[in-house]
């Protein structure tokens, strides 16, 4: 009889302790609850825009959803999260691979918690993707009116900065960039016998057509073949907007429009960075043309590259070191863009476009209930995006369940296998990783 | 007479095809010149061979090789910002690139090694120091591995390493032999002047 009330007693003793160690062990996955995007559904949320961003952002996502999610209630539709699930045993990590976890506290909730999967369609061009995102209607500059996507996006993918249009209504009236890479621009020819150096006044002579022989720039002869580009793209914008103001040229310069500037045999401008549409067509001068795009995309890809070569600008080489100590002079952000209904910083007061310094970048901020979406594809975007800019090093970042590593080490891989560069201090806004325009 | 020709036919056949063979055959490699005791900045030409012909060349520094550490991340175990594309290679797929080694941390955030001397201190904050680091050479694109070469570089120390004490126990007796003998001299110099 004793042994019985002994038993019972453990049994209740450890019964106690199993309750109390669920909720500890349980206590950051904010199972349903709406908050910070976690609505403990699986979203489909998809990304749309920028050609040259499409790969990265792509690995970006694809290392997101690698983090450890919630325990699914697979027992039948919808699905969610499991609100009750099972305290996982504790034992000692005894693998032969040790946890290279550097911080094992880390919780599961702040990675793709409820399984959302972020998916990249077809690239239009950055313009594209930002002209399409709506809110109630209204695109991210205040009285524009969105244009639709194929399919319709969730959010951006961007190559340019924010645009501010004519009247003074901005991209950033409705509409957040989080920049989380930098990319340089590249000056390409191809079959030039020398490739040496281009300095900016020499290209704002070219791109505004007041030279047009090599000879005039103190290289071999022959008529300089200027190709234009799918104003769409953000590569586009970024180097007509640098040669604008360099040049100290007029707010609606457009290299497209220059009289020496060439289209494809078919009348319209090549997509940007392919420069097999450039080589196959059949006025390409393979001795004097001359052409520009993504360092990173002339870095990654022989099969888009071909037989292209680079120009040092102004007696820079264009490397990854000169683009993200910024020495390098033609160099860019690439942005992930959000509406502001799902997904903002906490301005520092009214009307600021300026962020408050996040400890946890949270996106909207730590609070609970915070601004900002929390279900649906928009908390989703919103949850994707806190940990896309979170700060490198921070204990939540959440870890890579195939790899091992925290997700701030695989997101820096991504970008680095794509030849761009993390976001130098210098740009960063306090508390993220990125840069945010808002 | 015949029988010369065939044999001089297939004699030069076999010469031909050894010839052939070699060019063919030779594989991807580079000389790092210097090599050694280098100082953060230094050029170190690298004159290379072996590759396919008109590639755009990758040279990168990381901490390791792939012999010894077969699990190597380029992206994590070499700095990326260290990457130099300058070089394409020439028709015989040769050419040579002036790399600029990096002392200590790499430029890229993040990446908790250094490369050093071994003599040099390891900076706090976990880094793990390397004092013999590693340039990556391949073509076409970065994780080309097919063609990936790696050459060992060394560090010249940025700190001066302390003066060893010379120990008392040596140069004591040392100084008392001097100082007798030298009392020697003096006293047998003095006799033989007296003498």
């Amino acid at each position: 009889m004793r042994k019985r009330y002994f038993a019972a007693a453990a049994v209740g003793v450890l019964g106690v302790g199993l309750l109390g160690m669920t909720p500890a062990a349980h206590a950051s996955n904010p199972v349903g609850t709406g908050a910070n995007g976690f609505d403990g559904l699986a979203q489909v949320v998809t990304g749309g825009g920028s050609d040259t961003t499409y790969v990265v952002e792509g690995d970006i996502a694809t290392v997101y959803q690698r983090t450890k999610g919630c325990e699914l209630n697979l027992s039948g539709p919808p699905f969610q999260c499991n609100p009750t699930p099972p305290s996982p045993p504790p034992v000692a990590d005894k693998s032969p691979i040790p946890d290279p976890n550097p911080f094992p506290g880390a919780p599961a909730g702040l990675g793709d918690y409820d399984h959302d999967s972020i998916v990249q369609a077809a690239a239009y061009g950055s313009g594209a993707g930002i002209n399409s995102l709506s809110v109630g209607g209204v695109g991210c500059a205040a009285g524009t009116v969105p244009v639709p996507y194929s399919p319709a996006i969730n959010y951006a993918r961007s190559s340019r900065a924010p645009n501010t249009l004519a009247g003074g209504a901005d991209e950033r009236d409705n509409c957040t960039f989080w920049g989380y890479g930098q990319d340089g621009i590249v000056l390409e020819s191809y079959g030039r016998p020398v490739v040496s150096n281009l300095t900016t006044a020499q290209l704002v002579s070219i791109y505004t057509c007041a030279v047009t022989d090599w000879s005039g720039l103190g290289f071999a002869a022959g008529t300089i073949q200027v190709w234009g580009m799918n104003t769409k793209s953000g590569t586009y914008a970024t180097f007509n907007n640098y040669i604008k103001t360099k040049g100290g040229l007029a707010s609606n310069f457009d290299i497209d429009s220059q009289p020496c500037v060439k289209k494809l045999a078919d009348g319209t401008f090549p997509l940007e960075n392919d420069s097999k549409q450039i080589i196959d067509d059949a006025g390409f001068d393979n001795t004097n043309a001359i052409w520009w795009g993504s360092l990173g995309e002339f870095l990654s890809f022989s099969y888009k590259r071909q037989t292209a070569k680079a120009w040092k600008v102004d007696n820079h080489t264009a490397n990854l070191a000169g683009v993200f100590t910024l020495t390098y002079p033609i160099t860019r952000v690439l942005y992930h863009v959000t509406t502001n209904t799902d997904a903002d910083c906490v301005p520092t007061g009214a009307g600021s476009r300026s962020c408050t310094a996040e400890a946890e970048p949270d996106v909207a901020g730590t609070d609970n209930p915070v601004p900002g979406a929390t279900s649906g594809t928009s908390g989703a975007v919103r949850e994707y995006t806190r940990a896309m800019c979170r700060l490198d090093g921070s204990p939540n970042s959440p870890i890579d369940v195939f790899s091992g590593k925290t997700l701030d080490v695989e997101i820096d891989s991504a970008i680095s296998n794509n030849f761009f560069t993390a976001v130098n201090d210098t740009l960063r806004t306090p508390g993220y990783r990125c840069q945010i325009l808002t | 007479m015949l029988i010369r020709k065939v044999l001089a036919a297939v004699g030069v056949a076999a010469v031909s095809s050894v010839g052939f063979a070699a060019a063919a055959s030779a594989a991807p490699n580079f000389t790092p010149n210097p090599n050694s005791n280098l100082s953060n900045g230094d050029i170190s030409t690298l004159t290379y061979s072996g590759y396919p012909a008109g590639q755009l060349m990758y040279a990168l520094q990381c901490d390791n090789n792939t012999t010894n550490n077969p699990n190597l991340d380029i992206t994590r175990d070499c700095d990326p910002l260290s990457l130099n594309t300058d070089s394409t290679s020439d028709a015989n797929g040769s050419g040579s690139i002036d790399f600029s080694v990096f002392v200590g941390k790499p430029l890229q955030p993040n990446l908790k090694w250094v490369c050093q001397a071994a003599s040099d201190p390891v900076p706090p904050g976990g880094f793990t120091a390397f004092s013999t680091c590693y340039i990556r050479l391949t073509d076409n694109q970065a994780t080309n591995v097919t063609d990936a070469v790696f050459q060992p570089i060394t560090f010249k120390p940025t700190t001066t390493p302390p003066v060893p004490e010379a120990p008392f126990t040596v140069l004591l007796p040392l100084g008392a032999l001097v100082v007798l003998g030298g009392a020697y001299f003096v006293v047998r110099n003095r006799r033989h002047a007296a003498a």
